[in-house]
């Protein structure tokens, strides 16, 4: 009687430690004791075995239909994941009417993208630059079958594959290639500024002149808190611990081009995806995490500099004096409350850049957990 | 003697033996003022036409609708939606797929039927699913738009000497979250109803001179700012903005 119990105690023992082993350990974020966790899907757990499966996805041009693009050809790590040009450029040529957004902290946001109240998990979020036509991104469109042969013939694919998705009895599918892309992206998050290091108690960490920009920054004076607050500096941000999705939209005045407060009509923001004209030219917040590399600014990429930014806000709206999209932005009935112009000298404007600056974080811009694995 | 129960029983056996639906097809043909184009030819040319179909209905003399059936072929249409492709990839159809598919195959119930009528769409209920774990013929990743969430119900373009002009139609204004829509304010389901001689040689044209009567130039991806969409909306008999209409004109029953 004892030893039959004896047995069924040891067989109960293997099968809980195999159980263990088969879940996986519990994802290494690395992160500051007082940051918050992000917020993952319940149907795409981390792992460290997806994470770098993503990373190899990320970085691989044939998720593009021509073979030229990855989703890292808009995502430099360098520019926190962003590419330096206005508006970007397709596999096939076409410019899309919108800047590359960073993906830095893309984990704690809560929609994704310059305007779009739908998108709330990067799962879906990868289908457009993945599959969109209009305007064409990586054109993979036609090419569906791709991802799934890659993860199932590739070594460096199929080896790990299993190991992502240990519970999907054939795991070489387009939706498992998005999750661990997805996964890969939300395993890029930003701590580890000058303005984390000074907060964590470092008064050495930033300048004088970044401190002094601090308390501008964050001073009823000039209001920039309101849109770009909390620990990701924008407004759209969800964690772990979130007891409301906070969702944020503004007008900032950048444009209206008939006294109507319009925008030009291939960028319209929210109003594009609501018709209610009240949601004229809004657009999300973006984190201001890396903002100092991530020139140039706005969903257009129209303001070159922190410097025209900065002019922008103080102003209170945009005048764009001649051409089609001539008009004065601070004029605009749709614009934020918030957006209301206030008085900068000189020197104060260049404490503010000072602490825009201090915000860029060398680690994420480098760090090889991010980087390109073939390099 | 005791009445033969069994022999009405019988009648009603031997009657519904016989064949109560009939099998039909509809066809689908793209039109340029009333001549047909293709993606090749010398003057205007396609450039794309491909949309679902669904909610496939007969109407008798009495008004009532009768729900005909989709063959479910587990290619081209399920028993909801049907997928037409009149685009071959050749010529001006720079995007476009080489398989075609120009007809819907469907059962009705016999009788007598004055008009046809169906939907150029995807039924809310399969709109807004995942399209990666989709069935066909909603598996077609080039008829999505993951951004808006939902299917494009009609890719259509032409080009000639003169102009060209492409529209992408879905529904816009969506609530909720991409996995989870609740409505949306401009379904954009394009309504059909021709009148009937009979279920037999059904071509529906689709003229696309009448769709881009005055469109030039630009396209239309059913965008609410995008002035551009006013007049094919229009002609499906959609509303756009400040455009407003009921009926559309483009499809119709070829004689």
């Amino acid at each position: 009687m004892i030893k039959w119990l004896g047995a069924a105690l040891g067989a109960a023992l293997i099968l809980a430690i195999m159980l263990l082993l088969q879940t996986p350990a519990e994802f290494d974020w690395s992160l500051p004791e007082d940051y918050p966790l992000p917020l993952i899907p319940a149907d795409n757990p981390m792992s460290a075995a997806k994470v770098q499966l993503g990373r190899m996805l990320f970085y691989d041009t044939r998720l593009s239909g021509n073979e030229t693009m990855s989703c890292a050809t808009c995502h430099i790590q360098a520019l926190a994941f962003t590419d330096g040009k206005p508006r970007s450029l397709g596999s096939t040529g076409a410019t899309h009417p919108r800047g590359s957004m960073s993906l830095v902290n893309t984990a704690y946001a809560s929609r994704l993208t310059w305007a779009n109240p739908l998108l709330d998990k990067l799962e879906d979020q990868a289908l457009t630059p993945l599959f969109g036509d209009n305007p064409v991104e990586m054109g993979l469109g036609g090419h569906e079958q791709r991802a799934a042969e890659l993860l199932r013939s590739e070594s460096s694919y199929s080896q790990l594959v299993g190991k992502a998705f240990p519970n999907d009895a054939d795991p070489h599918s387009i939706i498992n290639a998005v999750r661990a892309i997805a996964a890969f992206v939300r395993s890029i998050v930003s701590y580890d500024s000058a303005y984390d290091r000074y907060l964590s108690g470092d008064t050495t960490a930033m300048t004088s002149a970044a401190v002094r920009g601090m308390d501008l920054f964050f001073s009823e004076r000039l209001e920039c808190f309101h849109c770009h607050g909390g620990f990701n500096f924008t407004d759209s941000t969800t964690h772990a611990n979130s007891r409301v999705d906070t969702i944020g939209f503004h007008n900032t005045g950048l444009y209206n081009v008939d006294e109507n407060g319009a925008y030009p009509e291939a960028n319209t923001g929210l109003y594009d995806m609501t018709g209610e004209p009240r949601d004229m030219g809004r657009f999300k917040a973006p984190t201001l995490r890396n903002i100092a590399v991530t020139a140039p600014y706005m969903h257009d990429g129209s303001l070159a500099t922190l410097d025209a930014v900065i002019a922008h806000y103080q102003r209170g709206g945009r005048l764009i004096e001649a051409g089609g999209d001539a008009g004065d932005g601070r004029l605009s009935p749709f614009k934020s409350e918030f957006v209301g112009g206030f008085e900068l000298t000189v020197s104060e404007k260049a404490d503010l850049i000072a602490f825009l600056q201090s915000l860029t974080d060398q680690t994420v811009l480098t760090d090889s957990r991010w980087s390109d694995p073939s390099q | 003697m005791r009445t033969p129960y069994f022999i009405p029983l019988l009648l009603i056996l031997l009657v519904s033996c016989a064949p109560a639906k009939t099998p039909f097809t509809l066809t689908f043909a793209p039109h340029w003022d009333g001549n047909a184009i293709e993606c090749t030819g010398d003057s205007t040319q396609l450039t794309d036409l491909r949309f679902y179909v669904s909610a496939l209905q007969l109407i008798d003399s009495d008004g009532s609708v009768i729900d005909a059936e989709l063959e479910n072929d587990g290619e081209w249409q399920n028993s909801d939606v049907a997928l037409i492709d009149l685009e071959d990839g050749r010529g001006a159809c720079v995007n476009g797929s080489t398989a075609t598919r120009a007809f819907v195959q469907a059962t009705a119930a016999n009788g007598e039927y004055l008009r046809l009528a169906f939907t150029v769409g995807v039924p809310f209920e399969q709109n807004h699913a995942n399209p990666m774990s989709a069935a066909a013929p909603l598996d077609d990743a080039a008829m999505h738009w993951h951004w808006r969430s939902g299917y494009k119900f009609l890719h259509a373009g032409f080009r000639n000497a003169d102009r060209s002009f492409w529209m992408h139609l879905g529904s816009t204004g969506c609530e909720g979250t991409v996995q989870n829509i609740s409505m949306c304010n401009a379904a954009n389901r394009v309504v059909v109803e021709v009148p009937l001689e009979s279920l037999k040689n059904l071509e529906i044209g689709i003229d696309l001179a009448r769709l881009f009567a005055t469109a030039d130039g630009s396209d239309c991806s059913s965008g609410p700012a995008e002035s551009a969409c006013a007049q094919p909306f229009k002609a499906l008999g959609l509303t756009h903005q400040d455009s407003v209409s009921d009926v559309q004109t483009v499809f119709a029953l070829l004689p």
